[in-house]
Parts: structure tokens; C-alpha cells; sequence
């Protein structure tokens, strides 16, 4: 396309320059618009100890706070275990990641604080609590993006097992960056060089004692699995349609497919996605689709199946013929 | 809509309507309309020709996938996760094999990380390429459809290249990659990228300069930016409205961190602002698959040995595994209970949120013939919704 050409040659966009839009909508590497939790270079970060592990050698990122990023380290000294403070400032001020397993487990009973990924924790808590302990997690701690809600059918236990994934998109991982190649091993998904944390080191353990960073330079975000375990006999779940505009869809897939109840929630009692079924809740486990199938459906003429282990077993070696 | 004048926002409680009132037409869109995309219908509560409420209702193509899942063995579910996004299977095969990798404990070789990363991006501008067809479709302009179809063939001949397959590519297994590119397969992916960037800009002169398509498309559809949140929209659909997230640059992985991008921010999420978004991003991906080939390692293994695939037990576990798809965060949430069948394999696709919730909520006030304009400019898959 030739540039003089065009019409609105302003807001078009080079060719082979994909990353350079120069126009005024969209405009690339534009810093966020947002008003909600995202931080903002040139917000101070009051970590105390962006300091790398004792015993490790010292990274170019580790100790020094990157340009553009006004820190006020205090803790100079390389300390084992020292903890890497992660501040969100959220709607009603700041919080410190770090105290989140105990403020979870003290305000909420939450146990069984797990880190799976460095930005992936697991967490469980009564189902009694749940919504409350949604609703301060959205509003106090940064949690704000409801990623998915299901249920698992934990049927050995006695309980559906609703996982709820959040996501606190304000985690900054270019703010406290210390490597530890020594302690640590690559990541699963990305074999680069910049990522590399040590295993069971998480950046949020349930004691807070943070070590390495386990995450890329300049990536961000946590995500939360919130678990709760409900009775499977008596499936009756708080309904946070009210927390997240997206929630009761979710809601009422959970009540068709395990039978989950979330009573107050929109449209939670109609059809969903098996519209005139009429069997039982189809995920719970104990559901057996092939034995449903076979006792509802009428089998079609001139359809027949082989078990493939059998059919090939007869076909390679025949039976012989019985001898008269 | 005039320049000056605000993009009206819709309530957010459903109005309480009268039907044997007389005044109001219920109507069917959907499920087998050439103004929806995939399988679904609206269920449109019409006064005059204004839509006053919508109900979507899902469940057309349902097939049980995740129902399915459990009674398979881990390998067995692969022919299965690719059909769960029809236009872009490589993000369902990515986030299952990443997941499964993560759990039992498997890194995969460096090639492979690029080869992923190729076969995402590319993969990116082939649904690109079918959404802009059905965007500009949706308000008249059917010759676009018939360029971006035809160059979306073209990106499809280099995946029939490199895995043997069309639609359906797993390509991408646990442990890596199927195999190495075949010989002369990088020189007819930049061949392919200069064509189709030439395209692009023909269709950017003719589709976004038009001015059928600016009055129909600016001020449809308008995403506050509060609503991001409260909605969980992700992808371009908040990025035009000026969030700035990108998992490729949030969670880094593959070989993201590797490469030269930055995400492309709009300002006003409204139908224009959102095409326009997506042009820049297919620009954008054109890029990325050019920095791939530069940067993809000549040789080295391009998988990783795997046990015997019909006695593979994963260790018990779970884990989410997300990545940012054409429409936003795509991801499984995987949890096994250390068995040779998964226990539980639930997939959040973007259109979850973005074809139910936010849909019928933008399509209250918007007149009839722009239903279609305004559920394409969202990019909804309905087959992600129903699993």
C-alpha cells in the first residue's frame, strides 16, 4: 500500500513496522489506561528486601531496582529467606501479597495453602465462607478477574470440590526479580534463559518466607484457585452473581451439569446447554453416558461395532474347524 | 454517531416487558444464521426495530467433551481437545499438552518452544483472517470475506505442510512437536506472510476507510472500561478498551519473552476500535512468525520421550494453564487423580463471558440489523461455551 496514497494515512500503520503504530487508536506500548489495580511505573514500591539469596550470585536484576522503578530497598544486605515484598495498591489502599496465605487462613479458615506455580496458588475454604472470602479477595486484594468457576466430583469424599480461578493482574514480577540458577531448574513452559526459579520456592508460600523469584522479568499476575468442598448429598453453594457479571452463566452450568444449587442466582433453574435432557446431573461421576446411551437411544439398523482387540485376534488367527 | 457524542451504555437490568402488550416481536436469530457466529441463537425481544432484550441460548453443539474426556486415557483426549475451538485447535492442544507436562514433570526441548510458538501465531492470523471476513460480512462488504478466506487457505497450506492436517493439526503433543519442519517450509512461510500482509492492507484501505463501515461499526457495541473487570472480558475485546493485557507479555511463556511485541491498546471499545485492533494485531502476528523463523534454532530433538502412552499415569494433581488466544485467556484446568484418565478436564474459553453475559447485555437498544455486526466485532466461538 503506498503511504501517500492513503486516505488516512495518519492512523494507518507502516508496513513491516507492525509493532509501531503511530496513529492515535491503537496505539502500541501506550501505557495502560486503566483505572483499576494496574501498577504504574513510577509508583514507589516500598520493598524491603529486594535482595537475592545469600550464597547466590548476585544478578544484574537481583539487587538493584530497575531503572523507572523507584524502590526503596532498605535491605542492603543479601539475607537467607529474607522476603521479597509484592505491595498491590488496590481500591482501598495498599496490601502485601505476602500476608495473603495468613490473612486467608486467620479472616476465612482457609487451609491447604498449595503453590502449584510460582503464579499459581491453591487454597481452600468452607464453602460457608466462600462469599465473603470472594468478595474480600476481589476488593482488598487485588483479585479482580474471575478466570472460570467449575466443580469437581470428588465422589470417594462425599463432595463436589467448586474451584473458583482468580486472577490479580497488579503482581508486578519486573519489581523484585532475583534468579537463583544454582537452586533452580526451567520452567515448563518457557525453556528461556530469563526463566528461571527454583522449585517449591514460590513467591507466596504459606509462610511467608519468600526466596527466589520464579517468574520472567517483566511478566505480572497471580492466579488463585479458591477450592470449596460441599457436601454431595446436599449441593447448596452461596451465589456471587452479584461479585462478577459473567458469574451466574457459570452458576448454571454447575447446577445442570453436577446439580449444584446457587439459589438467588439468574436464570440458574433453566436449561443451559442440554436443553430436554432428562436424565441426571451428566458430569457427576457416578453418571455412566454409555450405559444412559445404550438404555435410551434406540439403536440404528446397519450399525454394528467390534471390539478391536477381538475382531483382529479372530481375523489373524481363525478358529480351526472343529474336527468331526 | 457524532464525533463529540458518547457511546450509550445499556442497563444493566433487563426490563420488565409486557409481550401480550402487543407492542413487541419476539424473535429467533440463531441457531443457523449467517449473522451468528457458530451454532447459537438469540432469543430478541424487539420493539419497532430496536432490540429491547436478548436471551442467548447455547447447547447446539454440544458434544460432551469434557464428559468425554474423563472416561479416555491422557493421550486418547487429544484428537478430542482440538475440536473444542474449531478455527484455532493448537490453543486447546498447547494448554492440554502444557498442562499435562506441567503435572508430570516433563520439559520440553528448546526447538519445540519455537515451533509452538510458530504454530500459535500462526494459527492466530488464520482465525484473524475469518473473523475479518465475517466482520466486514456482517455489515454488506461480502469481497473482504472472499480476500481474507482466501488468504486464510494459504496460512492453511503451510499448516497442511507441517503437520498433514487442515483444520485439525496436533501438532502439538505432550513432550513437544510432532516432527521438524519439512525442508523449504520457512521460505513459504515468509512467502506466505508477504501476501497476506499485502492483503491486509488492501482490506485496511477498503473495509476500514469506508464509511458505511465507520457509521455502522463506530459506537456499536461500547465496552466501558469498568467493565472489564467485572465482566472477566480479556483479549482485544479489553485491550480496545484500554486494559492493558496480554497473557503472551503476562504469564511469558513459550518463547514470548523471546520476541520483540508489545500489546496493542485502543481507547474506545466500540465495533471500529476493535476491528481496528485486530488488524494491528494480525500485523502484529505477521511479525512475530517472521522473528520466529529468524530466531528457530537450525536443528536439536523437537520432542522429549514419553512413556508408553497407553500406560501413562499421571501423577495426582491439578493445575490451570492458560494462554492468550485470538479472543483472550484461553485455558484447561486440569486435575488428575494419578490415574490413566484424567479426572477432571474443564476448558475456560474467552467466549464464555463475551457471547453470554456481555452479549446480551450490549444488545439491548441496538438496532436489528446490527446484531450480527456487533456479536462478530465480540469474536465468540459458541463451541467453547457449550464443550
Amino acid at each position: 500500500m503506498n503511504e501517500q496514497t492513503n486516505p488516512a494515512a495518519g492512523k494507518g500503520i507502516a508496513a513491516g513496522q507492525p509493532n509501531q503504530a503511530t496513529g492515535n487508536t491503537p496505539v502500541a506500548g501506550q501505557p495502560s489506561q486503566a483505572t483499576g489495580n494496574t501498577p504504574v511505573a513510577g509508583q514507589p514500591n516500598q520493598a524491603t528486601g529486594n535482595t537475592p539469596v545469600a550464597g547466590q550470585p548476585s544478578q544484574a536484576t537481583g539487587n538493584t531496582p530497575a531503572a523507572g522503578q523507584p524502590s526503596q530497598a532498605t535491605g542492603n544486605t543479601p539475607v537467607a529467606g529474607q522476603p521479597n515484598q509484592r505491595t498491590i495498591t488496590g481500591q482501598y489502599g495498599a496490601y502485601d501479597l505476602r500476608q495473603l496465605p495468613a490473612d486467608l487462613a486467620s479472616r476465612y479458615g482457609a487451609h491447604s495453602w498449595h503453590n502449584q506455580r510460582p503464579d499459581l496458588s491453591v487454597v481452600s475454604i468452607n464453602p460457608g465462607q466462600l462469599r465473603d472470602a470472594l468478595t474480600w479477595l476481589r476488593d482488598q486484594a487485588g483479585y479482580v478477574h474471575l478466570s472460570f468457576a467449575t466443580a469437581v466430583d470428588n465422589i470417594e469424599h462425599g463432595v463436589f470440590t467448586l474451584t473458583y480461578a482468580l486472577r490479580n493482574h497488579a503482581v508486578n514480577h519486573a519489581i523484585n526479580h532475583a534468579v537463583s540458577p544454582s537452586a533452580g531448574h526451567t520452567t515448563l513452559h518457557s525453556a528461556g534463559q530469563a526463566t528461571v526459579y527454583s522449585a517449591g520456592q514460590a513467591a507466596l508460600n504459606s509462610t511467608g518466607q519468600a526466596a527466589a523469584h520464579p517468574v520472567a522479568t517483566g511478566t505480572s499476575g497471580h492466579s488463585l484457585l479458591v477450592h470449596a468442598d460441599v457436601d454431595r448429598s446436599r449441593p447448596v453453594v452461596d451465589s456471587i452473581h452479584l461479585l462478577w457479571g459473567q458469574a451466574w452463566t457459570y452458576q448454571r452450568e454447575m447446577k445442570e451439569w453436577y446439580g449444584i444449587d446457587f439459589p438467588g442466582s439468574p436464570r440458574v433453574d433453566e436449561e443451559f446447554v442440554l436443553e430436554g435432557w432428562e436424565g441426571p446431573p451428566m458430569m457427576r461421576r457416578d453418571f455412566d453416558s454409555l450405559a444412559y446411551s445404550d438404555a435410551t437411544y434406540a439403536e440404528r439398523p446397519g450399525r454394528t461395532s467390534h471390539d478391536p482387540a477381538v475382531y483382529m485376534k479372530k481375523s489373524l488367527y481363525p478358529e480351526p474347524e472343529a474336527q468331526s | 454517531m457524532k464525533k463529540d457524542q458518547k457511546p450509550p451504555i445499556p442497563p444493566a437490568e433487563r426490563a420488565t416487558l409486557d409481550l401480550d402488550s402487543g407492542k413487541y416481536l419476539v424473535m429467533w436469530q440463531g441457531p443457523n444464521h449467517p449473522g451468528i457466529t457458530g451454532n447459537m441463537s438469540l432469543r430478541l425481544v424487539i420493539e419497532g426495530d430496536t432490540v429491547v432484550d436478548c436471551e442467548t441460548h447455547v447447547g447446539y453443539l454440544h458434544r460432551g467433551f469434557e464428559k468425554l474426556m474423563e472416561r479416555r486415557l491422557w493421550m486418547q483426549n487429544f484428537p478430542l481437545v482440538c475440536r473444542i475451538a474449531v478455527p484455532e485447535p493448537d490453543f486447546n492442544e498447547y494448554c492440554y499438552a502444557a498442562a499435562l507436562e506441567e503435572l508430570a514433570g516433563i520439559q520440553i526441548p528448546d526447538k519445540a518452544v519455537w515451533l509452538r510458538t510458530l504454530s500459535l501465531e500462526m494459527i492466530r492470523l488464520a482465525s484473524f483472517l475469518m473473523w475479518i471476513g465475517g466482520q466486514a460480512g456482517a455489515f454488506g462488504h461480502g469481497t473482504i470475506a472472499q480476500w481474507s478466506v482466501t488468504m486464510r487457505d494459504y496460512v492453511l497450506d503451510l499448516f497442511e505442510e507441517l503437520s498433514g492436517g487442515r483444520i485439525y493439526h496436533m501438532y502439538i503433543i505432550p513432550g513437544g512437536v510432532r516432527g521438524d519442519v519439512p525442508p523449504g517450509f520457512l521460505r513459504h512461510v515468509l512467502e506466505t506472510m508477504d501476501t497476506v500482509q499485502q492483503n491486509l492492507d488492501d482490506i485496511e484501505l477498503v473495509m476500514f476507510h469506508n464509511v458505511v463501515y465507520k457509521m455502522r461499526a463506530q459506537g456499536l457495541g461500547y465496552i466501558p472500561p469498568e467493565w472489564v473487570d467485572h465482566y472477566g472480558i480479556t483479549g482485544p475485546n479489553a485491550r480496545a478498551a484500554g486494559i492493558r493485557r496480554d497473557l503472551r507479555k503476562d504469564l511469558g511463556y513459550l518463547a514470548y519473552p523471546r520476541l520483540d511485541f508489545q500489546p496493542i491498546v485502543g481507547g474506545v471499545s466500540d465495533a471500529y476500535e476493535r476491528s481496528w485492533l485486530r488488524l494491528q494485531e494480525m500485523y502484529q502476528s505477521i511479525d512475530l512468525i517472521r522473528q520466529i523463523v529468524d530466531c528457530l534454532p537450525a536443528d536439536g530433538p523437537v520432542r522429549e520421550k514419553l512413556p508408553n502412552p497407553l500406560h501413562w499415569k499421571i501423577p495426582a494433581g491439578e493445575t490451570y494453564v492458560a494462554a492468550e488466544c485470538t479472543r483472550g485467556e484461553y485455558g484447561f484446568y486440569v486435575v488428575s487423580d494419578g490415574s490413566d484418565k484424567p479426572r477432571r478436564v474443564a476448558v475456560r474459553g474467552p467466549s464464555y463471558t463475551h457471547a453470554v453475559a456481555v452479549m446480551e447485555r450490549l444488545v439491548r437498544g441496538v438496532n436489528i440489523a446490527d446484531v450480527a455486526g456487533l456479536m462478530v466485532s465480540l469474536h465468540t466461538y459458541p463451541p467453547e461455551v457449550e464443550r
